[in-house]
């Protein structure tokens, strides 16, 4: 069953792979991001790559092993062509969802959190004290020069340190 | 925390130190859900305050455990009262309940003695008691500051079971500790593990920026021995000897006399030494 996937998608891929183009250029279309990361962003030095394309089995549109100036030339159609299919698929709509597939956590932007739910720290935009309208302070606590942040910060330091960092 | 340390020193004779500064009694009253370690935190704060020459009596609302009761008996062998022996109520009927607090605060209030209450599991009965009393204003009235401590273990559960009850404005809150428990994290589990998520909450930030403050209780690691033992934490710093006659190894007093003067620093740094009885 695997194999005859497998098959299929090798057909597929045939058919979505017009002759016109090289095995070199299909090689640099998969490899794209790889390829970038890894010339970071220096010139390609195009005759060792071809010397090791040749060896790997990659040719140009007649079969032949690439030379130095159709290698470059293959790298800029292969960067546009991923470019376009990369607009092409930003464009494409978003697949409905079925309710039943919308995780149950899920509330529209800028929402409130529902009350009995805990909100990680960086989440929402509405104010602390919404959340916590029944607290009320003693009087005489008010000018201690306590800083609930500052105190936040040494209790994250000692329970790293206690954690072993 | 020099001053804790100095406690140390000479500890052979080491006698509790003169009540200084407090004369108002005080409400102490331990909530949140069970299982968090808050009945020995509860006993540290009753400790401490006796070595430090302040009267405290504990009053056991945990009726499951009932942890004070056995720590701190109301008679003695021959059936002799004890002074400040650990007091609870005569059944586990909520109006048994509601009578025996009743009873106990107003001889707070005569007294002039304060009380540590252990209330695990017992939310809906204070939740009730405040409502019916208005225990928040019934102390302000008699000049006497209750504080609520919740203690949290590793579960996140016993976050959300505490914002709920602060949530509900139904508790005497104006002074609310939150208890970072390490003593209870599980095995394997580290401190970070444990809390970050709680810690990293809209709660709360919420929480403390409301006035809540926060407590970090150490693990002690022969707590066991201590209470296999029957020795208290003040005493076993000292080196003093216990109900059997044992001393205390060096080993064992150093490690419970720096876990004293570590909880010390803490109450200095979040500023809650002064909320304890």
């Amino acid at each position: 069953m695997a194999n005859r996937k497998r098959g299929t998608k090798a057909i597929l891929k045939t058919i979505e792979r017009s002759e016109q183009r090289s095995s070199l250029f299909w090689w640099m279309v998969e490899n794209h991001d790889d390829i970038l990361a890894a010339a970071n962003g220096k010139r390609i030095l195009w005759q060792p790559f071809c010397a090791k394309a040749a060896a790997d089995g990659l040719t140009d549109t007649k079969g032949q092993p690439a030379c130095e100036r159709a290698a470059r030339e293959a790298w800029q159609q292969a960067r546009k062509y991923v470019s376009e299919m990369k607009a092409k698929a930003a464009a494409k709509a978003p697949r409905p969802v079925h309710p039943s597939r919308i995780d149950k956590n899920w509330r529209p932007a800028n929402a409130p959190p529902p009350t009995n739910q805990l909100v990680p720290a960086a989440a929402g935009s509405h104010s602390l004290q919404e959340l916590m309208p029944a607290i009320r302070k003693n009087p005489a606590d008010k000018d201690d020069g306590y800083d609930p942040k500052a105190r936040k910060a040494s209790l994250l330091r000692l329970i790293a340190e206690r954690s072993g960092h | 925390m020099e001053s804790i340390m100095d406690a140390f020193n000479n500890s052979e004779n080491a006698e509790p130190q003169p009540e200084v500064v407090k004369t108002k009694p005080s409400l102490f009253i331990r909530a949140g859900r069970g299982r968090t370690g808050g009945s020995t935190g509860l006993d540290l704060v009753i400790q401490r305050a006796r070595f430090q020459g302040r009267r405290v009596k504990p009053l056991d609302g945990d009726r499951r455990s009932r942890t004070l009761s056995t720590l701190y008996p109301s008679a003695d062998e021959f059936g002799d009262p004890i002074e400040d022996g650990a007091s609870f109520p005569v059944s586990d009927e909520l109006p048994d309940i509601k009578e025996w607090l009743k009873g106990e605060f107003d001889e707070m209030v005569g007294e002039g003695v304060s009380r540590a209450l252990d209330l695990s599991g017992g939310d809906r009965v204070m939740q009730e008691f405040v409502r019916d009393l208005a225990l928040n204003e019934f102390c302000l009235h008699h000049g006497i500051t209750p504080t609520v401590a919740l203690f949290l273990g590793p579960d996140i559960e016993d976050f959300r079971h505490a914002t709920e009850i602060l949530k509900s404005g139904e508790f005497p809150a104006e002074r609310t500790i939150l208890v970072l428990n390490e003593g209870v994290i599980r095995h394997g589990q580290t401190t970070e593990g444990a809390f970050l998520p709680i810690m990293m909450t809209r709660e709360f930030d919420a929480l403390t920026d409301a006035g809540v403050r926060t407590s970090f209780l150490r693990r002690l690691s022969c707590m066991s021995v201590l209470r296999e033992r029957g020795v208290g934490f003040y005493e076993a710093a000292a080196g003093r000897t216990d109900k059997a006659g044992l001393k205390s190894s060096p080993t064992l007093a150093f490690m419970v006399k720096t876990w004293l003067a570590a909880f010390e620093r803490d109450l200095d740094e979040g500023k809650v030494a002064d909320w304890l009885p």
